[in-house]
Parts: structure tokens; sequence; C-alpha cells
């Protein structure tokens, strides 16, 4: 055997190239130690092809193919669905009808029960300015208490003196215009007496 | 002893007299499917065309997983691959291996989906200043956890030194190991000539090996 034993580098390219020469081979074939040293690569590369393959079988089960698969053909079925077609340029506007007959009468109603509706507010407010709102008296509260609590029975007076007095109230920040208003509630105190 | 580790595809010679490989199943199932997206006939194509995704699924999850180290970007990656070669499945050249085809438009992907990541990571927050640390190992249920645990340690110091080689050289690696293709294959796919190809493998295991080598004398 007169060939020197074989590189790393020639090792490796018998690992993974497909076309080296008979002589290389024939070497190999009769030299112990580069066949060990070859095993040993071939452990290695084996080793590494077991690793990889465990890690990403391990990550990627049956399943979550399934759910791939499923996904993928989804989109593909997405993909092939055919475009629709916009008709370019595009299509001429839709020609206007001409109004009906029947139309314009329902249109003339609306308007005529419109212009009426306002008149006739009018003249309902102007009635009611010309004749003034009747008052009615308001009668006595009478609370049903325990026969032993005494209640003060409060009368407002007319709409009008009760209502006044409320927007007095109402129209003034002082605290003093409260005051009807706190004259009219009953307390609890009241109650209890 | 059987040293080769690449699949020796068969070859048959055409009446021209050039050599040609024998074509795989898949690559008969592509241009069965190119024939009839061709013929317009959309759904039987899509029909083969789940045959197919479901021969090469598991083999391009190994290999984005080896580029990404991510589940979900793998699953993207994979999902994306197949779907640019369904819509492009009439730019297949039916003379040539569907899975030297396919491995690239998943290796492109994948490439794309690391250069994305690597934007998204140069404008987030670091967690950590422990910068040289490898990605943390993503979570997922596994079947069978008594095997988990025998190889576990085994599994992590080879994931781990694959994961300390250089790019080039893990890309190489990965599609002449684990995706089982030839130098040549390699260089089509990956634009670079057989010779580099060869270069990169060779440093890749050498350095795999004293990498593990390590890894055991400090064991």
């Amino acid at each position: 055997m007169t060939r020197h034993h074989l590189t790393d580098t020639e090792l490796l390219a018998l690992q993974f190239d497909q076309r080296r020469d008979g002589d290389v081979h024939a070497h190999v074939a009769a030299c112990a130690t580069c066949q060990a040293r070859g095993q040993a690569v071939t452990e290695l590369l084996d080793d590494v092809t077991r690793a990889t393959a465990e890690e990403s079988d391990g990550l990627f089960g049956n399943d979550l193919l399934a759910r791939q698969h499923a996904r993928i053909m989804g989109r593909v079925a997405h993909e092939c669905r055919s475009a629709r077609i916009i008709s370019f340029p595009a299509a001429p506007p839709a020609p206007v009808r001409p109004v009906r007959g029947g139309t314009r009468w329902v249109a003339a109603a609306v308007a005529a029960g419109v212009i009426l509706g306002i008149v006739g507010e009018h003249v309902t407010q102007r009635i009611a300015r010309s004749h003034p709102v009747r008052s009615f008296q308001v009668p006595a509260v009478q609370v049903a208490v325990d026969p032993g609590v005494t209640v003060r029975a409060v009368s407002t007076g007319s709409d009008d003196d009760f209502y006044g007095q409320v927007e007095l109230a109402f129209g003034s920040a002082a605290p003093a215009a409260l005051r009807p208003l706190d004259v009219l509630t009953p307390r609890v105190s009241d109650v209890r007496e | 002893m059987a040293m080769n580790r690449l699949p020796r595809r068969a070859e048959t010679t055409d009446p021209r007299g050039s050599v040609r490989p024998v074509l795989s199943k898949e690559s008969e199932i592509a241009g069965a499917i190119k024939a009839l997206v061709v013929a317009g006939q959309r759904d039987a194509a899509r029909e083969r065309f789940g045959e197919l995704v479901a021969r090469q699924q598991r083999r391009a999850l190994r290999i984005a997983y080896q580029y990404l180290r991510d589940v979900h970007d793998a699953d993207e990656a994979v999902q994306d691959a197949f779907v640019k070669v369904f819509t492009h499945i009439t730019s297949y050249r039916e003379e040539l291996p569907f899975e030297v085809w396919f491995t690239r438009i998943l290796v492109n992907g994948c490439l794309d989906l690391r250069k994305a990541r690597a934007r998204r990571l140069r404008w987030a927050l670091p967690m950590s200043s422990q910068a040289d640390t490898p990605p943390p190992e993503p979570v997922a249920p596994r079947t069978n956890a008594e095997a988990r645990l025998i190889s576990a340690q085994r599994t992590q110091t080879i994931g781990t030194a694959i994961g300390r080689l250089p790019n080039r050289q893990r890309e190489v690696f990965t599609l002449c190991h684990i995706a089982e293709q030839t130098t040549a294959e390699v260089s089509r796919a990956l634009g670079l000539s057989e010779a580099t190809v060869r270069v990169h493998l060779f440093r890749a295991v050498r350095k795999l090996r004293a990498l593990l080598r390590d890894e055991e004398a400090l064991a």
C-alpha cells in the first residue's frame, strides 16, 4: 500500500461526496486506521442526525403536523379562489327614473300636513294667552301617622304661588331663598313629637 | 465500510446520452400538479398537493427549525413555503428534483424570517445582559418523557454545538446533512460554487467535532 493515511478533509469528503476516486476507497478498505477514523466521523454524524431529528420531531408532534396540514390546505384553497372580476371602465350609472304623478300627490299632502300643524300650534298658543290658567286649591295634606304623633298639615295655596317660590328659591343662590321650601318640608323631629 | 452519508440518487441515461437523476415520487406528484393547474383543474391539483405536503412536511419542519430555532417561526416558514410552491407550481421544471426546488424556497423564506426577526430585535430592549447565551429552547409538548430524559443531554449538547457554527457553515451543514442534499444541490440552492459548499461543509463538521469534544471533556 503506497498511499498515506487520508487527511481529515478527505475523510469528511468521503462522508458527503459521491464522486471520490477509487484510490481513496481502496485505501480505506485496506487501512484499519483510516477505517477507524472514518467510523468515528460516521458515528458523530449519526449522533447529530439522531439528535436533530429527535429534537424537531419532539417539538412537532403528529397533532401539530395535522393542524399545519389543514392550515396549508386552507390557505391554498383561499389563494385558489377565483378573483372577483371588476369591470373596467366602471359600468354606467343606472338611468334616473321619471317621477310618477302619484308620488307628487303624496309629497303635497305631507307638506300641507306640516303647514296645518304649524298654523294650528300658533292659534292654540294665542287662545291660551287670551284666557289665563285657572288655579286650583291644593287640598291640605293629611299624613297618616301613629295616633300619638302630631303632624302639621301643610297647605301650599295656589300653584302659581308654589311654583313662584320654587323658582325664587332656585333662581338665587342664597340659602335664605330656600327657606320657604324648607318650611314646607316636614322634618323627622316634627313627625316624632 | 459504508461511509457515504448522502442518499445516492438513482440515475438514468436519456436517448441523447446525458445522465439524469431518476425523479423521486415527490417530483412525479409535483409534475402532475403542474399539469392539472395548467389544464385548469385546480380542485384536483389541490387534492394531489395535499399528498405532497404530507410527504414533505416533516422534512421541511426539520430544516426550518434548524434555521430558525423557534417552533412558531418554523411553522410559519413551512406554511409559507408550501403555499408559494402551489402558487408558483407552473414555474417548476419537471426534469429537476422537486426537493431541491422546494428546499430553495423554504431556505429563502427562513432567511427572510430571520432577517425580519433581527430587525424586530434591534428595536426591542434587551431583557438581560447575557448576549452570548444561546436562545432559550422553545417549549412544546413532548410525547415520550422517558425517551426525552435519556437523550435530552446529548441532544442539547449537539444542538448547542450546531448553534455555535457560523451562519454559512450551519446553512450548508443543515442542507447537506439534515435536508440530505448533495453538495451540487446545495450549491444551486444557495447560489454558491460547489467547491465553496464543500469547504463550508468540511469546516462545519470539523468545528462540530471540536466543539463536541470540548463539551465531552468538560462533562
